[in-house]
């Protein structure tokens, strides 16, 4: 008995069905950069002696002068990690957006029009997002 | 024992919105709902209207909300719901009269599945059937148990939100058809799968599953045609 599988073209893979598997895959994404945070959180406070408040506090405000991490910085690869993350989210969250809004409308013309809006916001947002970030 | 039946009428002739009748009737705890319902009709009020059938459970015509839950009436026993009973039709589909919907909509989603075996291909040497192992049969054989009761669809919380969704029930015609190693129209149903109103309507709320009164894991089967949509695998 031979397994069958479909080639790509004839699997049905639309914008919808990419979509759905794109935003299973940015959750897991989402899990695997909050951990590589929190594990990444965990040995730098090891090494500086920080404690959690600090870490929270270089979280969110990693360049300011008064930050007790401020020698540390923010890194390229915690620039990357941030960027990363906000990507994702950015994905999941828009297409989310996108999901309750075909769930309810069904004229064809209005779910075009969501989507191209829904599809400018997330890119607008990201290039905004990582622009922010690397002039952190 | 005494129940009291609480049941949605609406009669389109009379009525401009719907309301709740209450009945007392006399019945066994191992009565079935849908006896009761044909106390109610036969002893208190012959206009009451509902779809029954075999009433076995297997023609999927008595699919009514029961306390809140769908299910089949000819396979809801008094004693599991209580002596208070409230009947009502199917959410999501326009009700006809009493305890009857529409059923159209639901029918033309299924029909938008190719519900049929598709296979151009010249029957074998022998001409008579086209084998399967009983491997290749067990992998739809979940999918084979549905009686189209509309209980899975009219639970849906997508399908109450638009009726363009084809729904639980369309979706598991076609699982029952894309898995079977005979079919080949596999890539025709996957297309029509992957429309906005396909697959990706679904959001895993498992209310199909617990809503079917076959048992079936409707929820995972509508899984699995997503995932044969991303690999590609149809054993």
């Amino acid at each position: 008995m031979t397994p069958r599988t479909l080639p790509i073209k004839k699997r049905g893979f639309s914008f919808e069905v990419f979509m759905w598997a794109f935003t299973r895959f940015t959750v897991f994404a989402m899990y695997g950069l909050i951990l590589a945070g929190i594990f990444g959180a965990l040995i730098v406070s090891s090494k500086t002696g920080a404690g959690f408040g600090d870490i929270l506090y270089w979280a969110f405000f990693p360049t300011l002068a008064e930050n007790p991490l401020g020698q540390i910085g923010m890194t390229v690869l915690a620039k990357l990690m941030v960027i990363s993350l906000t990507l994702v989210a950015c994905g999941h969250g828009v297409h989310g957006v996108l999901e309750i809004w075909d769930d309810y409308v069904t004229n064809e013309g209005a779910r075009r029009w969501a989507r191209n809006i829904v599809i400018t916001y997330a890119v607008a947002a990201s290039i905004i997002a990582v622009y922010v970030i690397l002039s952190a | 024992m005494e129940v009291t039946v609480r049941i949605f009428r609406y009669d389109p002739e009379k009525d401009q919105r719907g309301h709740y009748e209450n009945y007392t009737v006399e019945a066994h705890e191992t009565d079935r709902v849908l006896d009761v319902l044909e106390l109610v009709k036969g002893h208190k009020d012959g206009s009451l209207a509902f779809r029954r059938s075999c009433a076995h459970g297997v023609c999927g015509s008595d699919a009514m909300r029961i306390n809140g839950r769908n299910a089949l009436a000819c396979k809801t026993l008094v004693r599991d719901v209580g002596t208070e009973i409230k009947i009502e039709p199917l959410l999501g589909l326009k009700v006809t009269k009493d305890l009857i919907v529409d059923m159209e909509p639901f029918f033309d989603n299924y029909k938008k599945m190719l519900p049929y075996l598709i296979n151009e291909s010249p029957l074998p040497v022998d001409g008579r059937e086209r084998l399967q192992s009983p491997e290749q049969r067990a992998r739809f054989d979940e999918t084979t148990k549905c009686i189209l009761c509309a209980a899975c669809t009219t639970a849906c919380p997508s399908f109450w939100a638009s009726e363009e969704y084809y729904g639980p029930a369309a979706l598991m015609a076609a699982h029952r058809f894309v898995f079977d190693s005979r079919d080949e129209g596999t890539t025709q149903r996957l297309e029509i799968l992957s429309e906005t109103n396909g697959t990706v309507r679904c959001h895993t709320a498992y209310n199909c599953t617990t809503a079917c009164p076959r048992g079936i894991h409707i929820t995972e089967a509508i899984g699995e045609l997503k995932m044969a949509m991303v690999t590609g695998k149809l054993d």
